[in-house]
């Protein structure tokens, strides 16, 4: 992480201002696919709120949405792009940065 | 510094932890029903087929049976890596892991201690017992997720393979435990969230 500008850059991409947006890309990151019936179970949000994240995510080419057949019925799979891990990464990166340097001012103010 | 970012990055970890647990609950429910029926099934082959089987049969089907477990083992080391991320992120090294690396050592120890005995001919068993106690506990403690009851008994189950010189019925029961725990990670993954 070069600087903090940078570091404020990456943590206020509009991308991240969303925990659901956020929470969906880490799981992502971790599972490679989950089917849209999963994810929205999971996250127990009705179905417009999911698709609207979706969608973002999908315009800014982070995951894809694919229409896949199981048993002839469509379903709706989410996969993750390799731009949306690269962002996944530097967004950890910078969190972790985020982190250390509010801790090292809560630290400097006890003192 | 706006406490927002982090708030928000603490709400996603919950949501994609939550999405961690039901795929891992059923990566290890497989694993749980798969170990669990390798004990029942090379003890039932020579039944049905009415002779002894040689032991190198017995290796060959439970060694089949291993490689399903090791491919969900990848699975759930990709899980590892996004987790641990996540981890170091949030804990800090705290007394915890302390206490986890200590008995990580003493579990490695005591493969190493019985892979000696094995070599002088005694403890075989308890190279099996220690792996699946080092595996089980690496597994669950590094990811720092709930451990269910079903999980516990798992963890506590491979007792019954150190005691079957004693009591030669413990195998089985060692592989009843493992087959309800994976039916329970199963229901608990498929099942209403």
């Amino acid at each position: 992480m070069e600087n903090l500008k940078e570091l404020m850059e990456i943590l206020s991409d509009p991308i991240f201002s969303s925990p659901i947006r956020v929470g969906i890309l880490l799981a992502l990151t971790g599972i490679k696919t989950i089917t849209f019936s999963e994810l929205q179970k999971n996250l127990g949000i009705n179905k417009s709120t999911l698709s609207v994240n979706l969608k973002i995510l999908e315009n800014n080419g982070l995951i894809e949405i694919k229409t896949k057949f199981f048993k002839d019925r469509p379903r709706e799979v989410i996969v993750i792009t390799e731009k949306g891990k690269k962002l996944v990464e530097k967004y950890l990166e910078a969190i972790l940065k985020y982190k250390e340097i509010i801790e090292e001012n809560n630290n400097e103010n006890i003192k | 510094m706006n406490s927002k970012i982090y708030e928000n990055f603490l709400e996603a970890n919950e949501i994609a932890r939550k999405i961690y647990y039901l795929k891992f609950k059923k990566y290890i429910g497989i694993i749980y029903l798969i170990v669990g029926a390798l004990v029942p099934t090379t003890l039932a082959v020579p039944v049905i087929l009415r002779t002894p089987l040689p032991s190198y049969v017995s290796a060959g089907i439970f060694i089949l049976g291993l490689i399903p477990v090791i491919f969900l083992n990848t699975k759930i080391l990709e899980l590892y890596k996004i987790i641990n991320k996540l981890n170091k992120i949030i804990y800090k090294r705290d007394i915890y892991s302390i206490i986890y690396n200590i008995i990580m050592k003493i579990l490695i120890g005591l493969i190493i201690v019985c892979g000696f005995l094995y070599r002088i001919g005694i403890g075989g068993d308890l190279i099996l017992f220690w792996i699946i106690e080092l595996w089980l506990s690496y597994t669950f403690f590094r990811f720092k997720f709930k451990i269910s009851l079903e999980d516990w008994l798992a963890i506590l189950s491979p007792v019954g393979l150190i005691l079957q010189n004693i009591c030669p019925y413990s195998v089985l029961i060692f592989a009843s435990i493992w087959i309800f725990s994976g039916v329970v990670s199963m229901v608990r993954a498929y099942g209403k969230p």
